[in-house]
């Protein structure tokens, strides 16, 4: 049925949580591509009949002209799906470009889950988000929580031994020890996931 | 000059050990009293002032005279009454309350409402370059005061309020930066297409958003375009027989916001269908006066946003 295949696609994607990827639908998306080119190769059947019988194709209204018109807008359609299938997950990579932070590599389960202009387009969005950064001489990266006092209590979730550079000394930060450090130089751990900010 | 000033300004604090205690204390408090919203010091200050009455004041007032965070032209005027007031060792109120007054033009307080704005408001604002030069200058100021009272072996505590005050001035930059940003990358086509959101853009934005649409458009062209037929591959128009661009997401002008007024607005029709600019006598149309806070549709008064007649909250 015409259209089906392509709301399966944006229900699929709509269906999936907030914020959140589901893995590329390789195989319904090129379906939904095959569709279109179907689609278009009836439309210009269509088109060719008319003028073969010698019919005004801009006026004539007969049963080829709607069937036509039939074709395209289910084309119409198909792409807008497709397009918004593409463009709100684009968005989700976005988010997720912020999130990360971006000096870093999206983890591995979450790349398994785009296809490959897809991590292409993590790459180069991350690049212009650097270069503004570069321009404006300013990280706009880190500070994404109010900032509420300059210390925080941490731990430590993998070992990450010596490789911790602090502002004015270091410690020995092995895996599940506790620190008191600035806010400013634990939040980048915190944001890779290699430690965690203890609440009281 | 002004680091001499707040330099001199310490030296009486310190001379006045009592001071020191009832610091500690104040911070305690003060800390306690912070929540998410109130990120700004000054608010600190002003929670501090409640607690401890007026001779406490004479320490803010110290602190402050030393916070780089003042408006250029009204700071001098400012720093006059402090410091009489604290050589008196006396406090009126008349300098309390032109600090009420003042405060609202501070740098701080218009980046607040500046980032306020931006954050409330569903499509981009003009961009503030003035006051995120100043705020940039001025974050580059304290952090050298703070590495300075860091070498120089000033009291931690003092030296840690100081660190917070600077945290706050920079997470508030910062998240303006961001949210301008987040609703660059959201609305990005429709930004670029029109003149006037691309007119209130920085320069920096113009080439993050151009940079943008390059890689967004390459990659949709990979994955979608180029595999459609060759009528159907126009990224904004859904087929070559469109006759305007119909495939561009656009910022929501309908949603409801929050807003205070400063300066009454003209009186508007809230039925967007209707010319505001022609009244007849009917009395169906909406004015707010200062000091009225309304929840309202955002697109009759976004003129009035940018006017500065109406703040969001």
């Amino acid at each position: 049925m015409h259209g089906r295949k392509a709301y399966q696609l944006v229900k699929e994607f709509a269906s999936g949580e907030k914020g959140q990827l589901k893995p590329f639908n390789r195989e319904l998306f090129g379906r939904v591509l095959e569709e279109c080119n179907e689609h278009h190769g009836a439309l210009q059947s269509l088109i060719r009949k008319m003028q073969e019988e010698g019919l005004d194709v801009q006026t004539a209204r007969n049963a080829d002209h709607y069937g036509a018109l039939i074709h395209h807008l289910s084309l119409t359609r198909n792409k807008r799906c497709l397009m918004a299938y593409m463009y709100n997950r684009a968005e989700i990579i976005r988010v997720l470009a912020w999130k990360v932070g971006l000096l870093h590599e999206l983890p591995e389960e979450i790349q398994e889950k785009l296809s490959d202009s897809e991590e292409e387009y993590f790459k180069d969005h991350a690049k212009t988000l650097k270069s503004y950064m570069s321009q404006m001489g300013l990280d706009v990266n880190v500070d994404m929580v109010p900032p509420k006092d300059p210390y925080i209590k941490v731990r430590v979730l993998e070992d990450v031994g010596g490789g911790i550079i602090l502002s004015d000394k270091s410690a020995n930060f092995a895996r599940h020890s506790m620190h008191f450090l600035k806010r400013t130089d634990a939040e980048q751990y915190i944001a890779r996931g290699l430690m965690e900010e203890l609440t009281s | 000059m002004k680091f001499s000033q707040g330099r001199c300004g310490f030296g009486v604090a310190n001379n006045l050990l009592w001071l020191a205690s009832i610091l500690k204390v104040l911070l305690v408090k003060a800390k306690a009293e912070i929540s998410l919203l109130e990120i700004f010091s000054l608010e600190v200050e002003s929670t501090t002032r409640n607690f401890l009455g007026n001779r406490v004041c004479a320490v803010a007032g110290l602190d402050r005279r030393n916070d780089l965070w003042y408006d250029h032209e009204k700071r001098e005027e400012h720093s006059k009454p402090v410091q009489m007031a604290s050589g008196a060792g006396d406090w009126s109120s008349s300098p309390i309350d032109d600090y009420e007054t003042l405060i609202s033009t501070t740098d701080v307080e218009l980046l607040k409402r500046a980032w306020r704005n931006e954050k409330a408001s569903p499509e981009i604002l003009p961009f503030q370059d003035a006051l995120v030069k100043r705020a940039k200058e001025q974050i580059q100021l304290m952090e050298e005061t703070v590495d300075e009272f860091e070498e120089s072996g000033h009291d931690p505590l003092i030296v840690s309020l100081y660190q917070m005050d600077l945290d706050r001035a920079q997470f508030l930059l910062r998240s303006y930066l961001r949210v301008r940003l987040q609703k660059i990358e959201k609305f990005m086509f429709c930004i670029w297409k029109n003149d006037t959101y691309r007119d209130r853009l920085s320069e920096e934005e113009k080439s993050f958003i151009e940079s943008c649409i390059r890689v967004i458009e390459k990659h949709l062209d990979e994955t979608v375009l180029s595999k459609l037929p060759e009528n159907y591959r126009d990224i904004l128009k859904q087929s070559a027989i469109s006759e305007e661009d119909d495939m561009v997401p656009e910022p929501q002008l309908d949603t409801f916001v929050v807003a205070n007024c400063k300066r009454a607005t003209r009186p508007l029709y809230l039925d967007s269908n209707r010319q505001s600019a022609v009244f007849d006598n009917r009395d169906d149309y909406f004015q707010m006066v200062p000091g009225d806070l309304c929840i309202i549709r955002y697109k009759p008064f976004r003129e009035e946003l940018i006017n500065g007649n109406i703040d969001l909250v």
